[in-house]
């Protein structure tokens, strides 16, 4: 368990340093949001070192652990020395002044203190009942993990098995393997102690982005854990949680609730670099990154272009480079394996005449209806039309940049799983019976911010508020 | 309030459910075909004798998919004619299988699932 958790705290720890030494921590606005994206971007490069030493045909044995140590101990190191030797930093004169603690304030943060010892208590049980995951943690990510430490150069075997969907990024199965060659078993604590601290980095994310130091923070972390079907997602051991934070992270380091941030050149372009980075993490972890990737590109050309920075989207570029370039190798190169759910299409005009098929529409939007409204478990079926609707309210207030951001982006992207339910070739009902659950588990944490962000706006609108 | 209240309530009502989640059989069955990594080559591709009935169920893909999750870098197919071939329990027909003509039994593992072999 120890070496499994050195091997998870150094590159984390590294890239915490390394943000700090090269003055991009403060893209995060926020010390919850920053260790929440050092813990993604960590986990993302660590990831894509692994890949790539897979994919030249280093076994995960002894050898590569000590390359791995040796690379963030260094990164780590040099940050550091960085870190000294520079002059501390002022603090940014942009941040707004702190808001007095309200007695709201501390009845929400005991309300989700309950709620989050509840929700580790689930999680533990969870993996007492389910050490290895749910079903396709075991059938698809944890047994690619396998494929990858034990195969060596024969890893490539993993994409004869059909079943295990070969053309699934493997930012997953990398770190999961990555954390067994540490361990020198492979533990369930590996994949277990991921996707926990997925969920946590969600957490922090919310949290850190609508303030500490305000209610309505602590209460969206609260409203975040209560929903059963995502805590089950946040254990499952698979990757939709993991992307979920890689959707969430890009949209916090986003976020626009405070223009000063965007019109400082050196501030929006530390935001647009992390912001790629996790783009491209979120890519080369599933699918449906894939979908994002286009769809916050939007966002950022939007918002590039609002504040005339449209030169600085060449930093998303940067970020977005290795994550994009790993997912391009591996999908045009080493599987080139069309997903089963879009493939055997006929090309544009096929693909067309399924879209505007209204028997199709009559099929899905009533199935998709019926599973978001009563996704949540008990006593939280019918919280996602209430989100929705409160994540418009908000977006449509006032001062929501950021709320109307995060909106559009979860919109777009519930859109775009829309749409290949009307085009997939597999049966729908079933394809949305054993998907739309989980997709919603992905962006169940983006509506929930996007509900919660209306008040900090509004407040920061206004400094005499309370 | 009412918000936070829903949260506790819900979160209890989570609590409960994941109280009550039952023990998945795979760690057992990862375990009872662990054995057989032993007796197989390291790489390449070995024989799953499909269930004489009811394939398509859970409980038969179930134990396909573990065979290969325990297994892997081996790839289980799900068919005969390979060098070797895993009879997981309950995967034969009773009374003798002619899928398996032309293999004798190599091995025998406490999970009753069993290993054959083309015979030369």
């Amino acid at each position: 368990m120890i070496r499994t958790l050195i091997g998870f705290a150094l590159p984390i720890a590294a890239v915490w340093l390394a943000l700090g030494a090269w003055d991009l921590r403060r893209a995060a606005r926020s010390g919850l949001v920053a260790l929440a994206v050092s813990f993604g971007v960590g986990i993302g490069l660590s990831a894509l070192t692994t890949t790539w030493a897979v994919f030249l045909g280093l076994p995960l044995g002894g050898i590569f652990v000590g390359l791995d140590a040796l690379l963030w101990i260094g990164l780590g190191a040099a940050a550091w020395m960085r870190l000294r030797s520079a002059p501390s930093s002022a603090p940014s004169a942009s941040l707004a002044p702190l808001p007095k603690v309200t007695a709201l304030c501390w009845v929400a943060r005991a309300a989700f203190l309950l709620v989050a010892v509840m929700a580790v208590s689930a999680s533990l049980a969870e993996y007492a009942a389910l050490p290895h995951g749910q079903w396709d943690a075991w059938a698809i990510w944890n047994q690619k993990a396998r494929f990858l430490l034990r195969g060596g150069r024969g890893w490539t075997s993993a994409l004869a098995i059909d079943f295990s969907n070969p053309g699934h990024p493997l930012l997953l199965p990398a770190t999961v393997a990555r954390l067994w060659a540490y361990a020198g078993t492979e533990t369930t604590f590996a994949p277990a102690l991921l996707s926990f601290s997925f969920g946590a980095a969600i957490l922090a994310s919310v949290i850190g982005a609508l303030g500490v130091h305000r209610a309505r923070a602590w209460m969206a972390g609260a409203v975040l854990l209560a929903p059963e079907m995502y805590l089950k997602q946040v254990m499952s051991q698979m990757a939709d949680v993991p992307l979920g934070f890689f959707i969430m992270g890009t949209l916090v380091v986003l976020r626009k609730d405070h223009v000063p941030d965007w019109l400082n050149a050196a501030e929006a372009r530390a935001m647009l670099l992390l912001a790629g980075l996790l783009v491209g993490f979120g890519a080369w972890t599933k699918n449906e990154g894939l979908v994002f990737l286009p769809i916050v590109g939007l966002l950022v050309a939007w918002t590039m272009i609002r504040h005339g920075r449209l030169r600085d989207a060449a930093w998303w570029a940067v970020g977005l480079a290795p994550g994009i370039l790993t997912v391009l190798y591996f999908k045009l190169i080493v599987a080139p394996v069309t997903p089963v759910y879009v493939a055997q299409q006929e090309g544009g005009p096929g693909i067309l005449s399924l879209v505007l098929d209204p028997a199709r529409h009559a099929v899905v939007w009533p199935l998709l209806w019926r599973t978001l409204a009563l996704w949540g478990g008990p006593m939280a079926e019918g919280v996602v039309p209430v989100a929705i609707l409160a994540a418009l309210g908000a977006a449509l207030a006032p001062g929501g940049r950021s709320a109307r951001g995060v909106f559009a982006v979860t919109f777009l992207m519930l859109a775009g799983y829309y749409l290949v339910y009307i085009i997939t070739p597999l049966d729908i009902v079933m394809l949305v019976n054993t998907s739309f659950n989980r997709l919603l588990a992905q962006l169940w944490p983006t509506l929930v911010l996007a509900a919660f962000f209306a008040g900090t706006i509004l407040r920061r609108r206004s400094p005499a508020a309370p | 309030m009412v918000l936070l209240a829903w949260s506790v309530t819900a979160a209890w009502a989570g609590l409960q459910g994941a109280r009550r989640l039952p023990v998945d059989p795979m760690a057992q069955l990862d375990a009872e075909f662990r054995p057989f990594a032993g007796l197989l080559p390291a790489t390449g591709t070995v024989g799953y004798l499909e269930q004489f009935d009811n394939a398509g169920t859970d409980d038969a893909q179930r134990m396909h998919y573990a065979a290969q999750y325990s297994l892997a870098p081996l790839v289980i197919e799900r068919r005969t004619g390979a060098e070797f071939v895993i009879v997981a329990r309950g995967t034969e027909r009773p009374g003798g299988d002619e899928r398996l003509n032309g293999y004798r039994q190599i091995a025998y593992l406490p999970g009753e699932h069993r290993l054959f072999r083309r015979t030369p």
